[in-house]
C-alpha cells in the first residue's frame, strides 16, 4: 500500500468520529463564559465610538469656523456714512482727527518701505516716519493723514486677493478710481496691524459690499504673501514622511521572570523605521490648531539570539549495495540522522506595522517666513501587523514567531495596542504663499502594555523620530 | 449533516450569547473535536483542556466568522491553533529528534479497515508528539509542509523527515496491533 492510500485510510476513518468526553465539561465551558462575559460590543466598537468622537470634533469646529465666517459677514454691514463728520479729502488726502492708533503698532505700506506709528497721547509727542511714495504721520492732535500719492489703501481678501478697495465714506469720494497698482496682502506679517481702530474713520468697499476694518489689512510691500486677516479659520493639509525609532521598557509581573526580562532585553534592539502619513486641519486666528488624518509607521527592531553548545540534528544520505541471487547489484541509499553539538544562532528582524488615526491640537504662532507650532493628541489604532521572532518566556527559551497574519503564533501581542498620546513640536518655512516645508519632532507612547495579559511582561512601547513634510494652505 | 440555515441561526444566536445556541453547537461538534484533540495531545484529559479552551474562545471571538466557508473548518482551525500552542508550551518539539529508521513491510488495506476507529486513534495517540503532531498536520487537516514549517517553526525538509518516520511508526504499531489480534 502506498503512503497516500494508507493517508487517506487512516484520515478516512477519523473525519467523521466522534470521541467521548467528560459530562461535566459544558458546565465549566458555561461557568467561564459566565465569568468573562462575551463583549456586548463588537471588538471595534471602541474604535468606531472613538472615530466617531475624532470626526464629531471636527464637525463641530467646522461648525465654529462657520459661525466666525458669519461674524465677519456681519461686521461687513458698516453703514456706508460713518459716525464722524470730521472725515475729510484734501486734494488727494485724508484727514481724520478722530483717528486712534495703539501703542507700537508697527505696519507697512507703499512699496518696500516700513513705517511705524507710535501713539502717545499723554504727552502728545508727534511721530512719524516719511519715505518717498507716501507718508503717514500723527501728530499731537491724533490726526492721521494719508498721501493719496501712494495710493496704497487697498485691501485683499483670501477669496479674492486685491481687489477691496478704499472708500471715503465722508467725502464720498472713492480712492479707487485712482489706485493703479495692486498690493498683496499678508495679516499674519503685519498682525499689529488688527488693533488699529482704523473703522472708525475708513471702511473698505468690496463687491459693493463695505467690509469692516478689522478685515482690513495694510498691503504687503514684498508682495509675498496674499492672506486676508480674519477670524475664519484657515484650512490646511500637511503630507509627511519621515524616520523612526522605538524604544520598549519591560517590566516583569513575577521576580521569576528576571531572567528572561534581561534575555529579551539583551537580544533586541531597535532599528530604524519610518512614520508617514497626512493630515487636514485648522489654524485660527487665535494660533489654535485642531487637525486629523492617517498615519502609518513602522516599528522595526533585530533578534539576536545565540545559544551554545545546542544539539542539532543532522542527516546523512549513506549509499549500501545488494547483491542479488542472480548477480544484479541493486544500490540502496538511506537516511540516517545523526546529533552534533554546536552553535545556534538566530537573527530576525521584526516589524510592527501600526495604523492610526492621529487627532492633534495645537498652538501655532507665524511670522514671515517661519511658524512654529506646539502639538499634541492622541492616536487610535486602527491595524497592527505584527512580523518576526521573539524569544519566547515558555520551556524552551527560544525564538518563535509571533507574526500575527498566520496560524499558531506564539501570541504575546496584542491585536490592538489601543491609544497612543503624541506629542510633537512643528517648525515650517513658507516657500510659497500656501505653501510651507515642516520640520517636526515628535514622540508617540503607548500607555498600555502592549503584551497580552496572559505574558508575564509587560511592554510599554515608544515612538520617536522626525517628520518632514509640505504643508499646502487653502 | 446539519442544515445551513440551521447553523447560521444557531451561530446568530450565540452572537446574542443565547446558552441555548452555545449548547446546541456545543453538543453537535463536542465529539468530532475531541478527537481532533486528542490527535493533539498526550492524553484525554489535556484534550478535553483544549476542547474547553477552545470552545471558551469560539464563543467569546464568534463575530470573527464571517459566514465564509464552512463553519467547521473554522472552528477546527481554531481547535489545532489552540493544540499547538499548547505543543509549544509543554515544548513537545523537542521529541521531533532521534529515531530509528524502520524496515517494516507495510500492512495492507484491510488491516485499517478492519481496525476501529478507537484503535486508530490509540495508535496515533501513541506517537512521540513530534510526529504526531507533523502527522495530524498534513495526513488529517491537509496543510502543506510549508504551512507546517512555518507553524512550529520547523523547515519543511524537516516536517517532510518527520512525517515519514510518523507514518513509518504508525504502520509499525498498527501492525504489532493487528498481531495481536491475531
Amino acid at each position: 500500500m502506498n503512503h497516500n492510500e494508507f493517508d487517506k485510510q487512516i484520515k478516512n476513518k477519523l473525519s467523521q468520529y466522534e470521541s467521548t468526553y467528560s459530562g461535566d465539561l459544558w458546565a465549566n465551558i458555561e461557568k467561564s463564559l459566565d465569568n468573562n462575559p462575551k463583549r456586548a460590543l463588537p471588538y471595534f466598537s471602541g474604535k468606531m465610538l472613538l472615530l466617531s468622537g475624532s470626526l464629531l470634533m471636527i464637525i463641530c469646529a467646522v461648525g465654529y469656523a462657520h459661525l466666525q465666517n458669519m461674524d465677519t459677514k456681519k461686521l461687513s454691514s458698516i453703514p456706508n456714512s460713518l459716525p464722524y463728520s470730521n472725515n475729510r479729502a484734501q486734494s488727494g488726502s485724508i484727514e481724520n482727527e478722530n483717528i486712534e492708533i495703539e501703542q507700537s503698532n508697527t505696519f507697512t505700506f507703499s512699496q518696500g518701505q516700513e513705517t511705524k506709528i507710535k501713539k502717545n497721547v499723554e504727552n502728545n509727542s508727534h511721530s512719524s516716519l516719511n519715505n518717498s511714495d507716501s507718508n503717514l504721520s500723527k501728530n499731537s492732535k491724533n490726526k492721521i493723514s494719508y498721501n493719496s500719492k501712494a495710493r496704497v489703501f487697498q485691501a485683499t481678501n483670501k477669496q479674492d486677493p486685491a481687489s477691496a478697495q478704499l472708500v471715503d465714506n465722508a467725502d464720498s469720494k472713492n480712492l479707487s478710481k485712482i489706485m493703479d497698482d495692486t498690493y498683496s496682502l499678508n495679516s499674519k506679517d503685519f498682525a499689529e496691524t488688527k488693533s488699529i481702530s482704523t473703522q472708525k474713520i475708513m471702511s473698505v468697499e468690496y463687491d459693493n459690499m463695505i467690509l469692516s476694518l478689522n478685515d482690513f489689512i495694510i498691503p504687503d510691500p514684498k508682495g509675498k504673501c496674499p492672506k486676508f486677516y480674519t477670524n475664519v479659520p484657515q484650512y490646511f493639509i500637511e503630507t509627511y514622511l519621515g524616520p523612526e525609532f522605538n524604544s520598549s521598557v519591560l517590566t516583569n509581573k513575577d521576580s521569576e521572570f528576571d531572567l528572561y526580562k534581561n534575555l529579551r532585553i539583551n537580544s533586541e534592539s531597535s532599528l530604524l523605521g519610518y512614520n508617514m502619513g497626512f493630515r487636514i486641519g485648522m489654524e485660527f486666528r487665535n494660533g489654535f490648531v485642531i487637525k486629523s488624518g492617517m498615519n502609518l509607521s513602522n516599528m522595526r527592531n533585530r533578534l539576536d539570539f545565540k545559544q551554545n553548545n545546542v544539539e542539532i540534528l543532522k542527516y546523512k544520505v549513506v549509499p549500501s549495495d545488494t547483491i542479488h541471487g542472480n548477480g544484479t547489484v541493486a544500490y540502496v541509499f538511506d537516511t540516517i540522522s545523526y546529533i552534533e553539538k554546536g552553535v545556534r544562532s538566530i537573527r530576525n528582524y521584526n516589524s510592527i506595522k501600526s495604523l492610526e488615526i492621529p487627532l492633534w491640537v495645537g498652538f501655532q504662532k507665524e511670522y514671515i517666513r517661519w511658524s512654529i507650532a506646539l502639538n499634541t493628541g492622541v492616536s487610535l489604532q486602527m491595524l497592527n501587523i505584527q512580523t518576526g521572532k521573539v524569544i519566547s518566556h515558555l520551556t524552551p527559551q527560544e525564538p518563535v514567531e509571533f507574526t500575527n497574519s498566520t496560524t499558531g503564533h506564539y501570541e504575546i501581542f496584542k491585536r490592538s495596542f489601543g491609544i497612543g498620546l503624541l506629542a510633537s513640536s512643528q517648525i515650517g518655512y513658507k516657500i510659497a504663499p500656501n505653501y510651507q516645508l515642516i520640520f517636526e519632532p515628535y514622540v508617540r507612547y503607548y500607555p498600555r502594555s502592549i503584551t497580552v495579559n496572559e505574558y508575564p511582561l509587560k511592554q510599554n512601547l515608544f515612538a520617536y523620530g522626525v517628520n518632514l513634510g509640505i504643508k499646502l494652505g487653502f | 449533516m446539519m442544515d445551513s440555515n440551521m447553523e447560521r441561526e444557531l451561530i446568530l444566536g450565540c452572537l446574542r450569547n443565547d446558552r441555548h445556541s452555545q449548547k446546541s453547537i456545543f453538543d453537535i461538534y463536542a465529539g468530532k473535536m475531541m478527537t481532533l484533540c486528542l490527535r493533539y495531545s498526550r492524553h484525554h484529559m489535556e484534550a478535553e483542556d483544549i476542547l474547553q479552551d477552545g470552545f471558551i474562545k469560539i464563543f467569546q471571538n464568534l463575530e470573527q466568522y464571517k459566514f465564509e466557508g464552512s463553519f467547521e473548518g473554522w472552528m477546527r482551525r481554531i481547535f489545532i491553533n489552540i493544540a499547538l500552542k499548547n505543543i509549544k508550551k509543554m515544548s513537545y518539539q523537542n521529541e521531533l529528534i532521534g529515531a530509528e529508521i524502520l524496515n517494516e513491510e507495510y500492512e495492507s488495506p484491510s488491516i485499517i479497515a478492519s481496525m476501529s476507529e478507537k484503535e486508530i486513534l490509540a495508535a496515533i495517540h501513541e506517537l512521540p508528539d513530534g510526529y504526531k503532531t507533523v502527522f495530524n498536520l498534513n495526513v488529517i487537516e491537509g496543510f502543506s509542509h510549508k504551512e507546517i514549517g512555518e507553524m512550529l517553526n520547523i523547515t519543511e525538509s524537516t516536517s517532510r523527515s518527520q512525517l515519514l518516520k510518523a507514518r513509518r511508526e504508525l504502520q509499525k504499531k498498527i501492525l504489532e496491533l493487528s498481531k495481536v489480534r491475531i
